[in-house]
């Protein structure tokens, strides 16, 4: 079809006048990128690295790979877009959409705005006054909205709400500074580049423009015309995700086999950090030796098994990874059951249509809203072993026990500084914020079973115990797995809780978890390389589990 | 008792059985937080107070030779009266007869009389013993009045006893410690705790909070209603591959993520400031996917219509899609809000403790709890100015969060 | 109610377009610089220091950042702004990381500036942290990484009322020692169930100090090796438990009880005495800690202001490292009563004598107390924060029971060897 058409064409077909325009500005673009390409690549390794904090030379030919990508493009749309072909009319559009964005956004830093945000703040503080003025507009609003829609008070509540609320953003803005920022912002085309970039702007806006109107001119369809209104409409979320997810992805792949780290031009060192992190030695134990004797170099005892009469030593070259793993495990393992089985009990009673339901549901919710670090903080002192409230209702409890006869001592436990004690303490606070959710998560699963199910059941005289256990929990499973496995990867990357409750350092190794270590190699120790490779082992541990999930979860589907 | 009566009575005493579990668990649930309210409008002494008590208490003090002190309770002659602390001491002596004496832990023994030092006489004897280990040891014996007579006992310890007298009337004195006197206390709630806490920096990291909050929210929002429409309801090419990786991208963990990030930020210089909390986190897989479950609800008629009377794609979706989707916008707004309110990983990392121009409140609170280690009731307070804003948003949308919640979490 | 919305969303537009605001320039030099305060009292008074110095001292202006907490890594997160190029000019880091610092090539050396400085005299400051700064790394005949910001000394806080109530003599004086120390804490706890006779923080220095008075040290004599196997360590550790026993739990932070006025007697820096002047309603003060058998011993703490090795004004830094150290801006600090001053001279330490007069605080205590304290070491050829957290976790099993002292001390120093250089 596009065949007979191109051939019906002259050889040089009349173009509009917008192509030959841009393929003059693409010409630019390609020299421009070009020159930028090779600027980079000719950059010496040293000075890429100060520049750009020591990425990496990889880094370095990547981003000049990227920017030979508008010259491509550019090339491309110009002899696709001379011959009227659909697909010159696409790279163009494409290349002077990003090319737009980019700029814009470049503009915006040149501008200040990105920094702006904080001076922003700092005027907001000081007359953070005239922030009373929206409350009471939103009062007024409010006001109206119970008013009868029709009546003129109601109206005039609205335009009072309207005018103050107005007004009050207006003093806050002016107070904060908006005309200093309006005159700095002007301040800013005293530099050349500030031109450049506002004109680079301009232009790739008007030619993305014009040639997105340019449709009918390369024989648009309507597929076509929806195909380039969906990319456009998500271009927001697909070059945020290639910066702020692509990207950091890729970048972290190549950071966990370098040894980058603080004040080093990173090299590749392949497998290194992961044989580092898990590399591990098993040997038999003589009676009385020296486990020192026969550990290797940088290894350090993680373990002892005892077999039968033989004692095996395990060493690791990072005891540390180790237990921090063992000590996350035991988390999660903890977590599941104490976090899912009230929350099923909850909701199975929840389910019942009683009244002040909603409520409950509320009451169990809120833990889950507030911020891990206050509630920490909250359950640091709760926990206190001389004035916390935990204790004070376990000596009570004792006193119970112990005025009606039943002998006992009372364990005053220190919850957080016990080395057995410390990680469950985690744990119950961890429980207590996400109880709440797994309810509402269960409570949707069982409202999902059909009540004609139950009134068969009842029908045929099961009991509610058995009509739990017999159809309730069956029909609940793909729910259950859900929950489980959603609490699993929550465990999994613990780390709030933990930074919180205890303000020892260095922390004690019996509560360090895996993205506690994660962070102590990274940002105590910067060691980048290690750090990612640490990532990127969790990464496969938590992408086993959710691999998991998926299969469970098909499987049970397979079953209904 | 008829079968429908048992049935009531069995009714009425499992419905009672519930409530009890229920409320059992939702006291659970608000302990702590009730805890933290009533912490935070204490007095950092009466924090200490054991045992702990839910009101906050300040003590009642009185004026008493020109100074403020404060009163105790005291039986004096069978009637309770108010006393003040003076400050004054009197030593005083415990003392024991040989024949109570614990010879391993003199201090140990019975007391047989507790009296001033100064109406004792010491004599110049010394009562020697010996331990059950069978070593020498010896006390000083002084003469003790008992009963109006004067007996010789052995001085077994020294204590230093604290004066409370009669505001009124000073010459009326009793002895006795402070600690474990009864103090005249009334309830009052220090509101100022809240006034000191946002001069800490408080108010300025919830400034930094209202406008990184407002900013992922809103950014999320725009993002994901674009892309949930444009993955819902626009047929094209490489759509649904598109949308997989979309996915899939929900499931890696911040955590490998965090140090590229933080290189990135770094490098276009970012780092401390507020930018590096807003722009990086507008961009959610998590908000497009749920707006794409949501836009997939509403018939195609509708839309088709409007397509067909010539309204462009970004006409349709402000006036037609967005007014529908209320409840799906409001779930995922409080999901950004709370999300963007409560982290702290990040923020620890990129603005750091130091930094307190652009802490966010976890942050501030973070540094709150070093800073005033020694007073809970004002880190407590902080945990409140940083707790309350949520739960206020939480119970005014409530119903479209817990649905919101109940639907995207099951089909995630 | 769609009126509402329309409020909502112009309000959030005009919030959002507002973000376009200015920074204003400054055209002289400035020099940022950093420390770590401990509470909003510290903060205040290093911003006032800052703020004389920079009235004082034409075509310079200051910035002071107080820095973050204990709990933030604060060393750590100057050594990625360091890196990043965003760290301040001149900035404070504790004794400890000094070496660490200095051989990741992140402070300047300022040896040369100093010995062109005719004002400047090594002899005026503290000469264990002197000794340290001066340490040079490889390649280098001389150095000095800076100079020391203040030094500080552990003390014996005591609750007077419950040595009253207890009939004990205050802790001062000739026989001050452990056998007075254990009965003190013992007939203390025996007052109450609520009332413990003893408490330390589980930080190095508390458990540090009973090795150092039994004789024992973390390191041998030239800092290139462990020093605690031995029978004195034992002796220490035994001692710290048995105190420990009539004490506060191992791992708990003694403060707040303290400051509740539940414990007899709580080891801490002089950085403890305002918070303990603000929040203690009881009667109290401090002694020096009590003699071991090894004779009177201590820590000095100390930490310093060095240079950021990318700084553009090393000059200026250096000039500001000067005055930050000068008697006078020292005496401001002191004056506050959380810090001693870094100088031996007389005059500082009269002046230090002076500070909190309305106290009543024995500030005596804290001189004797640095006068006979081990300085705290940076190792130049070790990787402390490795051998801190070997020593801290074998330290915890210690204190939680999981091992013995003997144990320790037969264990420990083998699993840190790796961590020294060799």
């Amino acid at each position: 079809m596009q065949q007979a058409v191109l051939e019906k064409r002259p050889l040089l077909p009349r173009l509009p006048l917008i192509i030959p325009l841009m393929v003059i500005w693409h010409l630019v673009v390609i020299g421009a990128s070009v020159y930028v390409a090779s600027w980079l690549a000719r950059m010496s390794i040293t000075e890429f690295n100060e520049r750009y904090s020591n990425i990496g030379p990889a880094v370095q030919d990547f981003m000049t790979l990227v920017l030979l990508l508008p010259a491509v493009l550019g090339a491309f749309s110009s002899v696709q877009g001379v011959r009227l072909h659909p697909s010159g009319r696409y790279a163009a559009v494409a290349l002077n959409f990003v090319g737009m964005v980019l700029a814009a956004a470049y503009l915006m830093h040149l501008w200040g705005v990105y920094t702006g945000i904080d001076e922003f703040a700092d005027g907001v503080v000081v007359n953070a006054g005239w922030l009373v003025g929206i409350a009471v507009a939103y009062a007024l609003f409010w006001l109206a909205g119970r008013l009868d829609s029709e009546s003129a008070a109601a109206l005039w509540l609205e335009r009072l709400g309207l005018g103050l609320a107005m007004l009050a953003l207006m003093g806050l803005l002016w107070f904060a500074g908006a005309a200093e920022a309006a005159v700095s912002i002007l301040e800013t085309y005293a530099a050349l580049e500030t031109w450049l970039v506002t004109a680079a702007l301009l232009i790739f806006g008007v030619v993305f423009v014009i040639m997105l109107y340019h449709g009918p001119t390369f024989g648009e369809t309507t597929q076509q015309k929806n195909a380039w209104q969906g990319w456009l409409m998500l271009s927001p979320n697909i070059i945020g995700f290639a910066l702020f997810f692509a990207g950091p992805l890729l970048l972290s792949f190549y950071l966990s086999f370098t040894n980058a780290s603080v004040g080093q031009v990173p090299s590749f060192t392949g497998l290194e950090n992961y044989g580092d992190i898990l590399g591990l030695q098993v040997e038999v134990l003589a009676d009385g030796q020296n486990p020192r004797e026969v550990l290797w170099f940088g290894y350090g005892e993680l373990t002892r098994l005892s077999i039968g009469d033989r004692t095996y030593l395990v060493g690791a070259s990072d005891p540390l990874f180790w237990i921090s793993l063992r000590n996350t495990l035991i988390f999660c393992l903890l977590l599941v059951p104490i976090s899912t089985i009230p929350a099923l009990l909850l909701a199975v009673i929840l389910n019942s249509k009683i009244p002040g339901m909603t409520f409950f549901r509320a009451v169990y919710f809120l833990p889950s809203v507030a911020a891990v670090v206050g509630t920490s903080l909250i359950w640091r002192w709760l926990y206190d072993p001389t004035i916390g409230y935990f204790n004070y209702f376990i000596s009570g409890g004792v006193d119970f026990l112990n005025s009606v006869g039943i002998g006992a001592t009372d364990p005053e436990p220190a919850w957080l500084t016990t080395s057995g004690l410390a990680l469950f303490s985690v744990v119950l606070l961890a429980a207590w914020q996400l109880t709440g959710f797994n309810t509402v998560i269960f409570l949707a699963g069982l409202q999902g079973i059909p009540r004609e199910l139950y009134e068969a059941a009842y029908v045929d005289g099961a009991g509610r115990v058995r009509q739990f256990f017999s159809m309730t929990l069956p029909l609940l499973a793909p729910t259950a797995f859900f929950v489980i496995i959603t609490t699993i990867i929550t465990g999994l990357q613990v780390f709030n809780e933990i930074y919180t409750l205890f303000f020892v350092r260095p922390l004690p190794e019996h509560v360090t978890t895996s993205v506690y270590y994660l962070y102590n190699r990274g940002f105590f120790r910067f060691e980048f390389g290690y750090a990612s490779s640490i990532a990127w082992l969790l990464f496969a541990l938590i992408f086993t589990v959710t691999l998991v999930q998926f299969r469970l979860s098909r499987s049970s589907a397979y079953e209904d | 008792m008829t079968d429908s009566q048992r049935y009531t009575l069995r009714t009425w005493v499992t419905r009672i059985g519930i409530y009890f579990l229920l409320s059992f668990f939702a006291l659970l649930m608000l302990f702590p937080f009730i805890y933290m309210m009533s912490t935070s409008f204490k007095t950092s002494n009466d924090v200490f107070h054991y045992p702990p008590r839910v009101l906050p208490y300040s003590p009642v003090t009185t004026e008493y030779e020109g100074e403020t002190r404060p009163l105790y309770r005291f039986e004096v002659d069978g009637e309770p009266r108010e006393l003040v602390l003076t400050g004054e001491k009197e030593r005083f002596g415990l003392f024991t007869t040989p024949e109570l004496l614990d010879v391993d832990t003199p201090r140990n023994s019975p007391v047989f009389a507790d009296v001033r030092l100064a109406d004792t006489v010491e004599t110049a004897q010394e009562y020697t013993f010996q331990t059950t280990a069978g070593e020498a040891d010896d006390l000083p014996v002084y003469a003790v009045p008992v009963d109006g007579e004067m007996m010789e006992l052995l001085l077994i310890s020294t204590p230093n006893k604290d004066v409370f007298a009669n505001p009124d009337n000073p010459e009326v004195v009793v002895y006795g410690f402070e600690r474990t006197a009864e103090a005249v206390e009334e309830v009052e709630f220090q509101v100022e705790n809240y006034d000191t806490v946002l001069g800490l920096n408080l108010d300025r990291a919830l400034v930094n909070t209202t406008i990184v909050t407002l900013g992922v929210t809103i950014g999320q929002l725009v993002t994901s209603i674009f892309g949930g429409y444009a993955f819902s309801r626009i047929k094209f090419k490489g759509r649904d591959a598109l949308f997989l990786a979309y996915l899939g991208s929900i499931m890696v963990p911040f955590v490998v993520l965090i140090i590229p990030i933080y290189r990135l930020m770094v490098v276009i210089g970012w780092e401390g400031r507020l930018v590096s909390l807003i722009v990086p986190w507008i961009f959610t897989a998590y908000g497009t996917f749920l707006m794409r479950q949501f836009f997939i609800t509403i018939p195609k008629e509708i839309e088709e219509a409007a397509l067909l009377d010539g309204c462009s794609r970004f006409r349709i979706l402000w006036t037609i899609f967005v007014p529908l989707s209320t409840p799906a916008i409001a779930t995922l707004g409080i999901f950004s809000f709370l999300y963007a309110w409560n982290s702290f990983l990040w923020p620890l990392l990129i603005i750091g403790e130091g930094n307190e121009r652009n802490h966010v409140l976890t942050l501030s609170l973070i540094r709150l709890s070093n800073i005033a280690a020694d007073q809970p009731n004002l880190v407590l307070t902080g945990a409140a100015v940083a707790i309350i804003p949520p739960i206020i948003v939480f119970v005014l949308a409530q119903k479209y969060f817990i649905e919101g919640i109940a639907t995207s979490g099951l089909k995630g | 109610m769609s009126k509402r919305k329309l409020f909502l969303v112009s309000v959030s537009l005009l919030l959002i377009t507002s973000f376009v605001l200015p920074a204003f320039a400054q055209d002289d030099v400035t020099l940022r610089w950093r420390t770590r305060p401990d509470n909003q009292a510290e903060i205040d008074v290093y911003t006032a220091a800052s703020q004389s110095i920079d009235e004082a001292w034409d075509g310079v202006s200051l910035e002071y950042e107080p820095g973050g907490s204990e709990t933030a890594s604060y060393q750590d997160l100057l050594i990625a702004e360091i890196e990043a190029g965003t760290a301040p000019d001149v900035f404070w880091i504790p004794g400890t990381d000094v070496a660490r610092f200095a051989e990741a090539g992140l402070i300047l050396n300022l040896a040369d500036l100093a010995a062109t400085d005719a004002e400047f005299s090594v002899d005026d400051f503290y000469a264990g942290p002197m000794g340290f700064l001066q340490t040079p790394i490889e390649g280098q005949d001389t150095a000095l990484w800076g100079l020391p910001r203040d030094v500080s000394a552990f003390a014996i806080y005591y609750n007077a009322d419950l040595f009253d109530e207890a009939g004990l003599e205050y802790p001062d004086g000739e026989d001050w020692n452990w056998d007075r120390f254990l009965e003190a804490a013992e007939v203390i706890d025996g007052l109450g169930d609520e009332i413990t006779g003893f408490g330390m923080n589980a930080w190095w220095a508390n458990w540090g100090y009973f090795i150092n008075a039994a004789g024992s040290s973390f390191f041998n004599e030239d800092y290139t090796a462990c020093g605690l196997d031995n029978e004195a360590t034992v002796a220490g550790l035994e001692a710290a438990l048995a105190a420990l026993e009539h004490g506060v739990a191992w791992g708990n932070d003694a403060e707040p009880p303290f400051l509740a006025g539940t414990v007899g007697m709580f080891i801490n820096g002089r950085w403890a005495t305002p918070g303990a002047i603000a929040n203690a309603g009881f009667n109290w003060n401090v002694a020096p800690l009590p003699e071991g058998p090894a004779g009177p011993t201590n820590w000095l703490f100390w930490g310093a202001y060095v240079v950021n090795a990318n700084t553009e004004n090393p000059e200026q830094a250096w000039e500001l490292v000067r005055r930050l150290t000068s008697a006078d801006i020292q005496g401001q600090i002191a004056s506050l009563g959380a810090n001693i001053p870094s100088r031996q001279t007389e005059e500082a330490i009269e002046l230090f004598l002076n500070t909190l007069p309305d106290s009543g605080v024995n500030n005596q205590a804290f001189v004797d107390g640095a006068a006979v304290g081990v300085t705290e070491a940076p190792l130049f050829s070790g990787d402390w924060p490795a051998i801190d957290q070997a020593y801290g976790t074998a330290i915890n099993d210690v204190f939680n029971g999981a091992l013995t002292p003997q144990e320790f001390a037969d264990t420990i120093c083998g699993d840190v060897a790796q961590y020294f250089e060799q």
